[in-house]
């Protein structure tokens, strides 16, 4: 097993048929090592999403490979995607993505009940992440009642659930004032330092400062490319 | 999930209301009903059926036929039973064919009976319905 | 957190859109219920009195339509236009026994009742009644009543009570036992004493008759079609006239319930369709935390078989109140001058129940196939990048 955990060749994706054709990516190669900290940065709508939304696997490449733990997920079955999905990635998104109807701790649950952890250890675990997240007073509000920084904790608690090897975070302060955006920064590092491989798209300098990687993407291209070797 | 089920207890009901309702007024008897033995029927009843003819001496005479049988045979003058009826209120009497709601009582007479009628509902009028209807007419 | 608790809280979130779709299963499954109930009921009731008519041809006048013969079952008045002479040609037929019928109707507390005239010994042993209280007609043609125990039980009436008949009055001398027919809701005059006082000559109404050997009826009919111009009918025959009548209608009301099963059907695909372009973006959302297509499609699959199953008890039940309520309302319309004497009864059993809930099951799966179909094949990207 090699130290690359994430392993993209020459990626494309094109969306839209003839005349309203987009190139999103147009061949970027990356590769990421286990445990590392990676920002994605560059210009609104020049394929940064796209690029996260291959690597787990949430949309399938029109050319190029996605290679998790050295598997090719571009040629994978849906059904493993999926569990790929529940089991070895976990995502953060821009704006929260929570199901309204369920409580914080019934959206934590729910992504155990994709996972293989059996029912009966669901409470004790999702307790266990609202506290990672410090949000135990919070386990039977639902995400009205709760503020932008405290939803986007609850995704990244559920992000968490099923323990994955790898996390990915489109904008995840995007949406947040300053505070709960710090707030959700401190957790983000505290999780990293667990061992975590973390991938975020963002437009935070100052988080692209700290990580150990950073990838520049304009036009659906790589063009830069800065941190370890 | 409270206001449904108000809803639903009331319509329930509402709805056992208006059956009660329906049973406290008088029973609908038909000429058919009646025509063996109008005499046994005493006091004030309801009955329906349908104006067949009317008499040229007394305004207020006319006869009532069942119904279901002047549908049957299509035609007034086919000889079914028509009983006699009295109706001196305000109400304008019924056409020829009317279809009649009737409420009152039956009198006994020196040669028979009559229903005298206290109140008349007109209804539809079904002469559409009948094929023949001139009386003395070529069959 | 499991799939059936996640698919119970999908389906409560709006209270609203969730009752008024499983009202419109409930309303369709309960309409099926009613007329399954009620329908069932209807057709044994016919068999029963068919059965219990007491014999095996009936002779009528020639020319009477199915509504006449629909009347012998209810014990309605005919038109007196047999001879009586006829009772005598029948009757002399080897292995025919036959008793004569004249009906009428009076009044007793304003209710229209029918008097049938009869030779009482004859009846007697014909029909196989017995007697619960008082003294049975002593002769052909002594005045007196005897009544059938629903009369008798209707009207409260009693051995010794009077009643007047075309101007006469009447002694009640017996009443019979409960025969669990028409015989029940009839008065019973001796026939001479009908013919006199309704004035009605020597004519009749029809004629009962039991032949010796049931196999050979064929050759009994034949019989007396050669003596006499009349139309002879099996009580097989009556019966089925009757219950085809009742199976048309049966058929039409099953339509109709059918109908509103297909309304129902096409609330829930509705409901679902809406859900899921409403849901697009939990259904990305549920994909992209791990959830395969599979479960997408059993999630939705399952909310709407949940609409079939809640429906179907629900159905069930509120069926079985509205045939409690309509069977009397029936008897009081003219249907139930079939039924006299007893209102279908809801009659619900495990077969019914079990079948109904099924047909709502299945229907509401099927129903929910499609969408769930849908929802199951958008790409976790595809259902995110709704808005």
């Amino acid at each position: 097993m090699s130290d690359t955990i994430i392993r993209i060749e020459n990626l494309v994706k094109i969306y839209g048929k003839n005349a309203a054709k987009t190139h999103a990516l147009k061949g970027v190669s990356i590769e990421i090592p286990r445990g590392s900290f990676s920002c994605v940065v560059g210009p609104s709508g020049h394929g940064k999403s796209t690029l996260l939304q291959l690597i787990g696997g949430l949309d399938k490449p029109t050319d190029g490979s996605v290679l998790i733990c050295d598997a090719d997920i571009s040629k994978m079955s849906d059904n493993k995607l999926s569990e790929l999905r529940a089991e070895k990635i976990g995502f953060v998104f821009q704006f929260f993505n929570l199901l309204h109807n369920l409580t914080a701790m019934e959206n934590i649950q729910t992504a155990m009940m994709f996972g293989k952890i059996p029912q009966k250890d669901h409470r004790a675990k999702a307790e266990k992440l609202l506290a990672l997240v410090g949000l135990s007073d919070k386990a039977n509000a639902k995400p009205s009642e709760l503020s932008g920084g405290q939803q986007q904790r609850v995704s990244i608690a559920r992000a968490l659930a099923n323990d994955p090897d790898i996390l990915l975070m489109d904008e995840p302060t995007g949406n947040l004032d300053s505070e709960s955006e710090n707030e959700v920064l401190n957790h983000i590092f505290e999780i990293h330092k667990s061992g975590k491989t973390i991938v975020i798209v963002t437009h935070n300098t100052e988080l692209a400062h700290r990580a150990d990687l950073l990838f520049v993407i304009k036009d659906g291209i790589l063009i830069q490319k800065e941190g370890l070797s | 999930m409270k206001k449904i089920l108000l809803f639903v207890l009331i319509t329930l009901f509402a709805v056992g209301c208006a059956k009660d309702n329906g049973e406290a007024e008088l029973h609908i008897l038909s000429i058919y009903n009646i025509q063996n033995d109008p005499l046994a029927f005493t006091g004030v009843i309801k009955i329906d059926g349908v104006a067949s003819s009317f008499s040229e001496s007394d305004a207020t005479f006319f006869t009532v036929m069942d119904t279901n049988e002047l549908l049957a045979c299509r035609n007034l003058y086919c000889g079914a039973y028509a009983m006699p009826a009295r109706y001196s209120g305000s109400d304008p009497l019924p056409e020829l064919a009317d279809m009649v709601d009737i409420t009152g009582s039956f009198v006994q007479t020196d040669d028979g009976y009559y229903f005298e009628v206290t109140e008349l509902v007109v209804r539809q009028n079904i002469m559409h319905r009948l094929t023949l209807s001139n009386p003395g007419g070529t069959q | 957190m499991n799939i059936f608790k996640l698919v119970a809280k999908n389906l409560l979130r709006r209270k609203g859109r969730f009752v008024f779709t499983l009202l419109g299963i409930t309303i369709g499954m309960a309409s099926f219920v009613a007329l399954l109930s009620l329908g069932g009921s209807m057709r044994g009731e016919v068999t029963r009195q068919a059965d219990a008519l007491g014999a095996n041809l009936i002779i009528t006048p020639k020319n009477w339509c199915a509504y006449d013969q629909i009347s012998i079952l209810t014990g309605n008045s005919l038109p007196e236009s047999l001879q009586y002479s006829v009772l005598a040609e029948v009757s002399a037929i080897p292995g025919i026994t036959a008793v004569p019928y004249l009906t009428q109707t009076t009044a007793v507390q304003n209710r229209p009742v029918s008097v049938i005239g009869i030779y009482p010994a004859e009846m007697l042993e014909f029909n196989d009644w017995r007697v619960r209280e008082g003294n049975y007609f002593s002769s052909r043609d002594v005045r007196v009543l005897v009544l059938g125990s629903g009369i008798a039980n209707s009207f409260n009436l009693n051995v010794g009570d009077t009643l007047t008949i075309r101007g006469e009055n009447f002694p009640v001398a017996a009443i019979l036992e409960e025969n669990g027919n028409n015989d029940d809701t009839a008065m019973y005059l001796p026939l001479s004493v009908v013919q006199e006082i309704f004035d009605v000559g020597e004519y009749i109404s029809y004629i009962g008759a039991k032949v010796e050997n049931i196999a050979e009826t064929e050759s009994y009919i034949a019989a007396i079609l050669d003596v006499v111009n009349v139309s002879v009918t099996t009580d097989r025959q009556l019966l089925s006239t009757v219950l085809s009548m009742l199976g048309s209608i049966n058929v039409a009301l099953q339509l109709i319930a059918g109908v509103s099963l297909v309304a129902a059907a096409f609330g829930i695909i509705n409901t679902m369709m809406t859900a899921i372009s409403e849901r697009r973006r939990e259904i990305g959302i549920l994909r992209a935390i791990g959830g395969k297509s599979g479960a997408i499609f059993k999630i939705f699959l399952l909310e709407s078989g949940l609409y079939g199953f809640l429906g179907g008890i629900l159905g069930v039940a509120v069926g079985y109140v509205v045939s409690i309520f309509a069977g009397p309302m029936i008897a009081e319309s003219g249907m139930g001058d079939l039924l006299k004497g007893a209102a279908p009864e809801a009659s619900i059993n495990a077969p019914i129940i079990f079948a109904a809930i099924f047909l709502s099951v299945a229907i509401s799966v099927l129903s929910g196939f499609y969408p769930a179909w849908k929802a199951a094949k958008l790409t976790p990207a595809e259902a995110m990048s709704y808005e």
